[in-house]
């Protein structure tokens, strides 16, 4: 599902809206004020996104993985060409010899830190430096890689945030590894002082956990505020306070399915015992496909009104320059049966139905968000002029790499 | 390129300098590219134009100098209507034939049953084998450490009973003649890994108390350490180890999630807990073992012995002493009923490995 344009969702292509049909598409509606409301659209096809998807993890899978950069482009491009905004579609340019390169360098680092983890654990703490030294720079080149070979109406977006302005903003998150890894000691101290120990591991999670929302808003605002389409810079007025309230509602509502599935789960296990005296491997089964079930149907809850909750906040908190205002209305009870029905087609199908799950969440997701313009669309667009720092060429020279974030 | 003027075409040009955009009709012909978008009449040479990778439903793009792009109105023009060359033809045409489609289906299951059954097996293998015995050494020991406390309690079998078992041990390490010296440790484990025993990567041999209560004599223990010994002379620990992490890092990457890597080494004890061996690894192990005790000059019914305490729901005659009686004892173990027989769950196949060392036995 990581196929779906999830920058469209945090930065630009958020910055507008339409029909999909070829032959009449029109310009959003016009209301009374001059301004226009204008829906974002998406007219992907489960069946012929899945053709896509099949036939390139098939060339992916004869090339050892060489053909992966093609395929994340062809698949990309299926998405941000389906997404509509008024009369325009989007558009994604990322070089896959670019991707290529980036994805090959990922992987060699990623074999050093394995071989080095396994073979050389005293090499921990240097490993983790090199790392957090070098997560902020990455992160940084992903996004800007990202938001420069996407782009609408011709235009380019861009990303103009530094490896400062990303370590200024995901600092604690970098402090709880550190505190983790130095705080650990060594495993006797674990059987000698149990309680010590976990109460010092409970110490640095808690911090951790008390932070994580904090650092959540601060990414969120950085990639909203230092991005820009064409010469027009977005803008956020996002508040840490609300995403702290997301969290905390998140974590209450994801407790109703956790102790609703254990207080079942318990008086099950009693009639299953009772019941099952003898055979062990049916009484296992069972209780094992309930925990699953329980497990499931709590992190599809959180997840649910995490994601919507999250994208409504950051987009109707964001307008583009003084021309557009953005706004998204996901529904999380939607969201929550649209992830079930997904997690059992995915399960049931071994991994087939994964195009059909991903269509169906970028169609419900994108057709949610909207984008209220202070100006007929033409008008607006027409004042919108491109920033020669956005072609976006001198970094496909650079390694695409490129992050879920 | 055709000479043959073609009809012409209608799009949306936007010049790449502003996103307002005009409707636009062109054509191609003679290997220039011309339009009339708006009020404008626009030329460019063929050479100049990039043409985008066709996909299903998505408009054609021609891509002319200075970031100007004409997007075809209608979804359905491709390149070959226009008389334009474009990338990736090959890749579009594989995914709009349905033969192609249904191939690749087939063609992606087989691949991921070759992959589980055979491919990363034989990988799993060859890597284990090129793995220095001192890497190995350092996974089991911090394996180790970290499962002594959740998993593991100190032992608490009688020091004599302790030496004997060592003396066997060493017997049968002597024979064995592998690279690295094994080492025994004894460890107690009530509930989560019962009457068990584990060959830990490096070459350590793990008995739990319950395994020794759990059989009639000290040369049952010593025909399971010969088993071990086995999986520790094939490798079988680090190869499983290694085909574990090797799937889940294969099932990563084909649906795009590289967080789901998870390292070895914090892996490791979870998986060493659960570790399933498979049936010719057992049958490996225990080929291993029937030799080995032959050389002690021990039989290799033993080993069948072993298995059948393991595996039989009465109690030994240590079990119910230590219980009162043999009932008593019988009872606590039909009431734990729900928990698996912690023996079973890692190495299936039970019945038909005691079938086979009575044979070999005979």
């Amino acid at each position: 599902m990581s196929d779906a344009p999830s920058q469209i969702l945090v930065t630009g292509p958020a910055a507008s809206a339409a029909n999909a049909t070829t032959d009449t598409v029109p310009l959003g509606t016009l209301q009374a004020n001059g301004r226009s409301h204008l829906q974002l659209a998406f007219t992907g096809v489960a069946g012929d996104y899945f053709r896509i998807w099949i036939v390139n993890l098939l060339l992916t899978l004869i090339t050892v993985g060489l053909w992966s950069p093609w395929a994340k482009v062809r698949k990309r491009r299926y998405f941000y060409g389906h997404t509509w905004l008024a009369d325009a579609n989007f558009e994604y340019h990322g070089n896959p010899v670019a991707i290529l390169r980036g994805r090959l360098i990922a992987a060699a680092a990623i074999g050093v830190y394995w071989i080095f983890e396994n073979l050389v654990p005293s090499a921990g703490p240097w490993l983790l430096a090199v790392l957090l030294c070098g997560a902020p720079w990455i992160i940084a080149r992903s996004l800007a890689f990202n938001a420069a070979n996407s782009s609408h109406r011709g235009l380019r977006f861009r990303f103009s945030g530094t490896q400062r302005d990303v370590a200024l903003a995901i600092w604690p998150l970098a402090l709880w590894l550190v505190a983790l890894v130095a705080g650990s000691g060594d495993t006797l101290d674990f059987i000698e002082h149990p309680a010590r120990f976990f109460g010092q591991l409970a110490a640095i999670n808690a911090t951790f956990f008390a932070m994580y929302p904090y650092a959540v808003a601060q990414i969120r605002r950085l990639t909203v505020g230092k991005s820009a389409w064409g010469d027009q810079a977005f803008s956020t007025t996002m508040r840490t306070g609300s995403v702290y309230s997301i969290y905390l509602i998140g974590v209450a509502v994801s407790f109703v399915p956790l102790v609703l599935g254990s207080v079942v789960g318990f008086f099950m296990g009693m009639l299953v015992g009772a019941i099952a005296v003898g055979h062990a491997a049916l009484a296992v089964t069972i209780a094992t496909i309930f925990v699953a079930f329980v497990s499931a149907s709590t992190f599809i809850v959180w997840t649910a009104y995490n994601r919507s909750r999250m994208t409504n906040l950051v987009l109707s908190t964001s307008r583009l320059s003084n021309i557009a205002k953005l706004n998204s209305a996901i529904s999380a009870s939607v969201l929550a049966k649209l992830y079930a029905l997904n997690l059992i087609a995915i399960v049931c199908s071994c991994g087939l139905l994964i195009p059909w799950a991903a269509v169906r969440i970028t169609r419900y997701r994108l057709q949610a968000i909207s984008v209220e313009i202070e100006a007929p669309l033409a008008t607006v667009t027409a004042m919108v002029t491109q920033d020669p720092r956005a072609t976006g060429e001198e970094l496909s020279e650079m390694f695409g790499i490129d992050l879920a974030l | 390129m055709s000479s043959i003027p073609q009809s012409t075409c209608a799009a949306h040009w936007f010049d790449g300098r502003n996103g307002a955009g005009t409707d636009a009709e062109l054509a191609i012909a003679d290997g220039i590219l011309r339009a009339r978008a708006g009020e404008r009449h626009l030329e460019f040479s063929m050479a100049d134009v990039r043409t985008s990778a066709p996909i299903k439903g998505v408009p054609l793009r021609l891509c002319v100098p200075d970031g100007g792009v004409f997007v075809m109105t209608d979804v359905a023009v491709d390149p070959q209507a226009l008389g334009v060359a474009a990338p990736q033809g090959f890749v579009h045409r594989l995914e709009g034939t349905p033969v192609a489609v249904v191939f690749a289906v087939a063609a992606v299951i087989a691949f991921g049953v070759v992959a589980y059954r055979v491919a990363i097996p034989w990988l799993g293998g060859k890597i284990a084998e090129r793995v220095p015995i001192e890497a190995e050494v350092t996974l089991g020991t911090a394996a180790l450490a970290s499962l002594d406390g959740f998993v593991f309690g100190p032992t608490t079998l009688p020091a004599e009973q302790r030496a004997e078992l060592q003396a066997r041990f060493d017997r049968l390490v002597d024979l064995a003649h592998l690279p690295r010296q094994p080492q025994l440790v004894f460890r107690s484990s009530q509930r989560l890994f019962g009457a068990n025993a584990l060959a830990l990567p490096g070459g350590t041999v793990l008995v739990t108390d319950q395994l020794v209560e759990r059989t009639d004599s000290l040369d049952e223990v010593a025909a399971v350490f010969a088993h071990e010994l086995g999986h520790i002379a094939h490798r079988h620990t680090m190869r499983r180890l290694l085909e574990q992490s090797a799937s889940w890092l294969i099932l990563g990457a084909v649906l795009n999630d590289v967080s789901g890597i998870g390292s070895l080494a914090a892996a490791a004890p979870a998986l060493l807990i659960r570790l399933s061996f498979s049936r010719q690894d057992e049958e490996e192990a225990d080929d291993y073992a029937f030799m080995l005790l032959s050389q002690a000059g021990l039989s290799p019914s033993l080993l069948a012995d072993s298995l059948e305490a393991i595996s039989s729901p009465e109690c030994s005659k240590v079990e119910a002493a230590a219980k009162g009686s043999a009932e008593k004892c019988s009872r606590v173990r039909r009431g734990r009923a729900a928990l698996p027989p912690a023996y079973l769950s890692t190495h299936p196949d039970i019945q038909a490995r005691i079938a086979r060392a009575r044979a070999v036995a005979n």
